[in-house]
């Protein structure tokens, strides 16, 4: 589909206001954004809802020195304002050479996904959804879920002769729901992701259908006695939560900040050989995916870990500038985990006496990379078997002794339309309960 | 600014008995600086705004949004909200009514009385900030500044003959400090701040903040050489600043009518002892002790009169909080709890100032009379659970031991059983603090006042 001519024109006459006001360099965002969504409250389809908003962000440059806006209005009087603002912010801020604008690039429109919503189908989709839950899974009761559908249209245009668009679309399902018989309750649990077409039914979308029958067993929860250290399979949601930290010490703050764990690691190894970590932006795999970075480059594919191997960091142009590193082919916005080779049953049956972590609910992790959190949704294992869904019990470990401590990765995977995700299981991690 | 009221009538006359709407026009502006080792990271302003209405017809509702603001947007949104409730309506019946609300008037402007000054202040301020911490404590790893403000204006117009115009701005410094250990870097963040614009709280001298500058970098250094609680059940003294995030989170979520309706352990207490006779806790609308508090409401965006809830009164469980929708389910009366993030986003059930009332004891003979346990002062983030089961991150605090503060702890978590950890409550201090910069996650962001006195209570505390 081609771009929109009118979002074209408007950033054309922005980006000849931020030329005619003289700033060294400047750059604008034209977005617009269109979302259709149905929503379900208490098991119902409730609401419809849809909205559209167009902004603009703009990046002004003098003497070295950055300021920024975003607006969602495209007036005249508005945008004097926010240009009286870049200017005000401009000349207040300190000098700082490492902020360049990308210049052009060797792609000039990139797209995917359907255009239009089609709400009749949306309609019989999350219809049938909750249909479905009732008949399927009556122990399960729905809390506030929804399906969406949304179309963005970017152009992005900068005085280094960057000059580049997006259309984007598809539609993206969250369902959020507990176990629930007579006056007992298991913790909440929620999955969905992104998916291109509503060719299937919303509870096969992520891990909605695995999720909800654990609900239902997670119904009979009982405290666990005592505390041990010991192997812990964690599900690829939990384990995503937990690699989403550990990557922040990839990413600008932390680098620049000095305060990164993995800053000197490049070429070494600081996971378990087993793990293997990809970004694979525009892939097809992915219903969802990462365009152009935050930047304005496209983005390309990269690889984080081969085999437990650090091989890149995460840092945009900025962060390298700042660090004398170099910048990502990627935002890391479509990740992937290689699948391993056991299957999530025989890492059950290969622990005694250990932790199936299917949610975890903790601080975000200390700069040290200690974690401490609630293992929600959790199973106790027992001889090969989930013997008991577990309530208070807390699980504490350290992030880069997680990433070291994987002894297995199976060969199921999650994927949500924008992320592929295994379960791993972990020699070890602290498991305190009452 | 948009003047909606003259869609008042216009908007009476076109909603049918048994249907109800509301147009919303609203504004929220932020201003974010940071500066991370004296680096500017973030340099910006934003302004988001826009029109939307709701329209609630045979049991559905219908939203509609625009970021173009016009009297004839205005009108497009409703006629939009009015069809996607129909598009529902026509394909399947559904149960549910609205409790009724009486005309309601309010225009609470919270702006500031002083002129609003160039950026420029603000990034000289953090810039001075920054370059004083870095004098004062050399030996730091790292060090970072932000200065941020949101201000939220509406107004709102129902078919109820209802009208509101509100401004709420807050504003916050954080300063966080980063220091090598033998366990790695220790980080240790603190804010100050509250209602009010910019201009408000922070026309200061920088070195104005030498003191309060003194104690977040004492803290750090003593959390780097602090220890990891060791993991268990115990009891333990939640600092005022964490009561208010135990109240929100622990309490305040499964009192939420929707998470009610969702299956929440609330559901089922409703008139029950859930707490020790200590305790009281309430969610406050706009005031208390005759003061204004963090984020004020005195009518939510469904044009209901905000009241304070509360729910728990001396240990039983009293109410729920409410929308229009869920009052009419549980024939409760309306609280005024539904509020929207932006201009795009419909209202949701959300806490507004949410406290444990202030007991009778002292906080030093609360700390004497743990043989065995924790001092904990800081909260970070918070998740609460249907079950009752809660989390939340401590970022500060000490060992107790014979009844005396020992050494300094690491950031930790703790956790625990709602209804069981108020049971466990045997002591509440005589002071009071609202914790001002917290966020709400519920599909949006939402800006929540949190308070409280320091409690005395039995939690499990995660650690090595």
């Amino acid at each position: 589909m081609a771009e929109s001519t009118a979002l074209r024109e408007l950033a054309d006459r922005v980006l000849a206001k931020g030329r005619a006001h003289g700033f060294d360099d400047f750059e604008v965002s034209a977005k617009e954004k269109a979302l259709s969504e149905m929503q379900i409250d208490a098991g119902q389809v409730s609401l419809l809802r849809s909205t559209n908003e167009v902004t603009l962000s703009l990046r002004a440059f003098s003497a070295g020195r950055m300021a920024s806006v975003a607006l969602n209005q495209v007036d005249s009087e508005s945008l004097a304002l926010s240009f009286q603002q870049l200017s005000e912010g401009v000349q207040a801020a300190p000098v700082d050479e490492s902020r360049v604008l990308a210049g052009a690039q060797s792609v000039q429109r990139l797209e995917y996904g359907p255009t239009e919503p089609s709400l009749e189908q949306m309609h019989e989709r999350i219809t049938s959804f909750a249909k479905v839950t009732v008949t399927e899974y009556p122990d399960i009761k729905m809390e506030q879920s929804g399906l969406q559908f949304f179309r963005n249209e970017m152009v992005r245009l900068n005085t280094k002769g960057l000059s580049i668009s997006s259309g984007t679309g598809g539609y993206s399902f969250f369902g959020m729901f507990s176990g629930k018989r007579n006056r007992r309750t298991s913790s909440f649990n929620y999955s969905g992701g992104h998916v291109s077409s509503l060719d299937r039914e919303l509870i096969d979308i992520g891990a909605v259908r695995r999720l909800m029958a654990s609900s239902v067993r997670e119904i009979d929860h009982k405290p666990l006695e005592g505390k041990f250290v010991g192997p812990v399979i964690l599900s690829p949601e939990c384990f995503m939560d937990l690699v989403n930290s550990w990557l922040s010490h990839l990413r600008d703050g932390t680098m620049i900040a000095g305060t990164s764990r993995l800053r000197d690691k490049l070429g070494q190894k600081v996971a378990s050989p087993l793990l293997h970590l990809s970004v694979r932006p525009a892939d097809a795999l992915f219903a969802a995916r990462e365009l152009y970075t935050s930047e304005g480059y496209v983005s390309a594919p990269s690889s984080i870990l081969e085999s437990g191997v650090l091989k890149g960091f995460m840092l945009s142009d900025y962060g390298a500038r700042r660090t004398a590193l170099s910048r990502a082919a990627n935002d890391g916005g479509n990740l992937v985990f290689e699948r391993g080779l056991s299957s999530v049953n025989e890492m059950i049956d290969d622990t005694k006496h250990g932790l199936f972590l299917q949610r975890f609910s903790g601080g975000y992790p200390a700069a040290n990379g200690d974690f401490s959190g609630v293992a929600k949704n959790s199973y106790l294992i027992v001889n090969g078997e989930l013997a008991q869904p577990l309530s208070e019990v807390m699980v504490s470990g350290n992030l880069f002794d997680l990433m070291n401590d994987v002894v297995s990765v199976s060969h199921e995977a999650v994927n949500d339309g924008t992320t592929e995700v295994p379960f791993v299981r972990v020699a070890k991690l602290t498991v305190t309960g009452k | 600014m948009l003047d909606l009221r003259s869609l008042k009538s216009e908007i009476a006359s076109t909603s049918p008995s048994g249907t109800s709407c509301e147009v919303r026009f609203q504004e929220n502006k932020n201003i974010r600086i940071s500066m991370l080792n004296g680096q500017l990271m973030v340099n910006s302003q934003d302004v988001s705004r826009g029109v939307s209405a709701r329209a609630f017809t045979g049991g559905y509702w219908g939203f509609s949004s625009q970021s173009v603001t016009s009297l004839e947007t205005a009108r497009k949104a409703l006629r939009d909200a009015r069809r996607n409730a129909s598009f529902l309506q026509q394909r399947a019946p559904r149960n549910g009514g609205l409790i009724g609300v009486s005309q309601t008037s309010s225009d609470k402007l919270y702006a500031s009385r002083v002129n609003p000054v160039p950026s420029s202040v603000w990034i000289e301020l953090v810039k001075s900030v920054d370059a004083l911490i870095a004098k004062r404590y050399p030996d730091l790893k790292a060090r970072s500044v932000s200065l941020m403000s949101l201000h939220m204006k509406k107004q709102l117009v129902t078919s109820s003959d209802g009208f509101l115009s509100s401004m709420v701005p807050r504003s916050h410094l954080f300063v966080a400090m980063t220091k090598d250990s033998p366990h790695g870097p220790i980080q240790h963040r603190e804010i100050r701040g509250g209602l009010g614009e910019l201009q408000d709280l922070f026309l200061i001298r920088p070195d104005s903040l030498e003191g309060w500058l003194d104690e977040i970098y004492a803290r750090t250094s003593r959390k780097a050489e602090g220890v990891l609680p060791e993991a268990g059940v115990y009891d333990v003294i939640l600092d005022s600043d964490l009561a208010g995030v135990l109240a929100h989170e622990a309490v305040g979520h499964t009192a939420e009518a929707d998470l009610v309706l969702g299956g929440s352990v609330a559901g089922d207490n409703l008139g029950n002892v859930v707490a020790s006779p200590l305790v009281s806790l309430v969610d406050f609308a706009h005031t208390y002790r005759g003061t204004v508090c963090p984020q004020p409401v005195h009518v939510d965006d469904e044009g209901v009169p905000a009241t304070d809830t509360v729910i728990i009164d001396k240990g039983v469980l009293k109410t729920f909080m409410h929308n229009r929708e869920t009052a009419a389910h549980f024939k409760h009366k309306a609280t005024g709890h539904a509020r929207a993030f932006t201009f795009a986003d419909e209202p949701l059930i959300r806490m507004r100032n949410t406290a444990i009332l202030p007991g009778k004891s002292k906080l030093e003979e609360m700390i004497a009379s743990i043989d065995n346990g924790y001092y904990l002062m800081k909260a970070g983030n918070g998740q609460a659970d249907t079950t009752g089961e809660f989390m939340f991150a401590t970022g500060t605090g000490y060992e107790i031991k014979n009844g005396k503060l020992g050494r300094a702890l690491r950031d930790s978590t703790i956790s625990g059983v709602a209804f069981d950890m108020l049971r466990s409550v045997s002591m509440i201090s005589d002071e009071f603090t609202w914790e001002s910069a917290g966020y709400c996650g519920k599909k949006q962001p939402m800006p929540v006042g949190m308070g409280g006195p320091s409690i005395k209570a039995r939690v499990h505390v995660g650690g090595r």
